[in-house]
């Protein structure tokens, strides 16, 4: 039984130091001895997680994991299933901008196996402008696929105002957070509610450090 | 059989395991549509490699058969030799069964490690394409022209799907009877 201080998202997180922090030594160990045919070492596992983000769950089966995020984990791993909602808590930017992009579903996402219809339409669905870029989800390297295929447009916008700005702007009535989390994704390959539990994105912890809750721990919990 | 999969493999009456299979789901037949069948007399057959947490599974028909007698392969393999035994499973499919690749489920070539080895089915469609078109540029004219009987395993792997679809549904003879007269119209589909 392991007991990961994190949800399965790290395997979109693609930082080896971070994985054998967050997922514990035991769990690494046990993914190495799972995965000893593609991978000899962490940073070949992230590696792998990287090119095949759907077939590196087959090797999770059978996992027994324990703690906070049992529940997501269980999902993970014996459903192929990773909820499409958000999960950074960016600092409040109050300037009521709009972005006309309608991408309500978060990168976690692509963990999910899509082995039926219901998982693709929620992809078609919640994120209908994604695929004016891609004609599909991409089933390997999504992280390259999605930078080169993002219109810069975009890209631009969160590199001049911020990500915290594209979250807090909105799509209708609804805010862009999920589309926050890519961008951030795209620019540094690491998920950003992981980076502000880590305190690594800094003027986020700094900001939100001020609220009720001060631990940055708090930053980082399931909704 | 056990001489087509070589020493190890055990047989047993009765579903397989469960687990992954190897082909894609919309490749494997309905077992209803096969239970009609059973009268006659036909077994339904699956391979499994059995791992200690995965199980690989291959036959070509979704479980689930109540009325035809099944017949189980297995074979216990450690995980560190998961590509010999998914290679042993694919090479069954491909040689024996006589299955295009483009009926494998690639998440579990992926799984293997075997994308090396099976590029046409890891690779997403736009890339086999793009690289074939790379290919043909580079290839002198002279060539070109001679070089139907010398397509190689992409010919074979049509071959493999055109017969496959023309054997399941004869209207298929009709549509490639015409795309062989008017291979233009074809392309105007995709412009």
């Amino acid at each position: 039984m392991y007991r990961p201080r994190v949800d399965p998202c790290i395997f979109l997180h693609y930082d080896p130091g971070d994985w054998v922090e967050l997922l514990g030594e035991g769990l690494v160990k046990e993914l190495l001895s799972r995965f000893r045919h593609v991978a000899v070492d962490v940073d070949g596992l992230v590696r792998y997680a990287a090119e095949y983000p759907e077939a590196f769950q087959l090797g999770l089966r059978g996992l027994r994991v324990a703690g906070r995020y049992r529940e997501e984990w269980m999902l993970y791993v014996e459903g192929g299933y990773v909820e499409p909602r958000w999960r950074a808590r960016w600092p409040l930017v109050a300037d009521g901008g709009v972005v006309d992009v309608r991408l309500q579903v978060s990168p976690c996402y692509l963990l999910t196996v899509l082995s039926d219809g219901g998982r693709r339409y929620i992809w078609r669905s919640r994120a209908p402008s994604l695929f004016k870029w891609v004609s599909a989800v991409p089933r390997s390297r999504p992280l390259e696929v999605f930078r080169s295929a993002f219109p810069l447009w975009l890209r631009e916008l969160a590199w001049a105002r911020g990500y915290s700005w594209v979250a807090w702007s909105r799509w209708r009535d609804r805010r862009n957070r999920h589309l926050a989390e890519w961008l951030y994704w795209l620019d540094t390959g690491r998920m950003a509610h992981i980076d502000m539990a880590l305190g690594r994105y800094r003027d986020v912890y700094e900001k939100a450090g001020r609220t009720n809750h001060g631990a940055a721990e708090v930053l980082y919990e399931s909704s | 059989m056990k001489a087509l999969l070589g020493a190890g493999w055990e047989m047993y009456w009765g579903q397989p395991p469960r687990g992954v299979y190897l082909l894609k789901e919309e490749y494997m037949a309905d077992p209803a549509d096969v239970d009609e069948k059973c009268g006659e007399g036909p077994v339904v057959v699956y391979v499994a490699a059995v791992f200690d947490t995965l199980n690989v599974v291959y036959g070509r028909v979704k479980p689930g058969v109540a009325r035809c007698p099944v017949a189980t392969f297995t074979r216990r393999f450690p995980m560190s030799r998961v590509r010999h035994a998914v290679k042993t499973l694919v090479e069954f499919a491909v040689s024996v069964d006589r299955l295009p690749l483009f009926q494998l489920n690639p998440e579990v070539i992926r799984f293997a490690g075997l994308c090396g080895e099976y590029p046409l089915v890891c690779e997403e469609p736009h890339v086999v394409i793009q690289r074939l078109a790379e290919r043909a540029g580079r290839r002198p004219a002279v060539v070109r022209e001679e070089g139907r009987g010398g397509g190689g395993w992409l010919i074979n792997e049509l071959v493999k799907v055109l017969t496959d679809l023309m054997e399941r549904d004869p209207s298929y003879v009709e549509v490639v009877r015409r795309v062989v007269e008017d291979p233009e119209r074809l392309r105007e589909c995709y412009v």
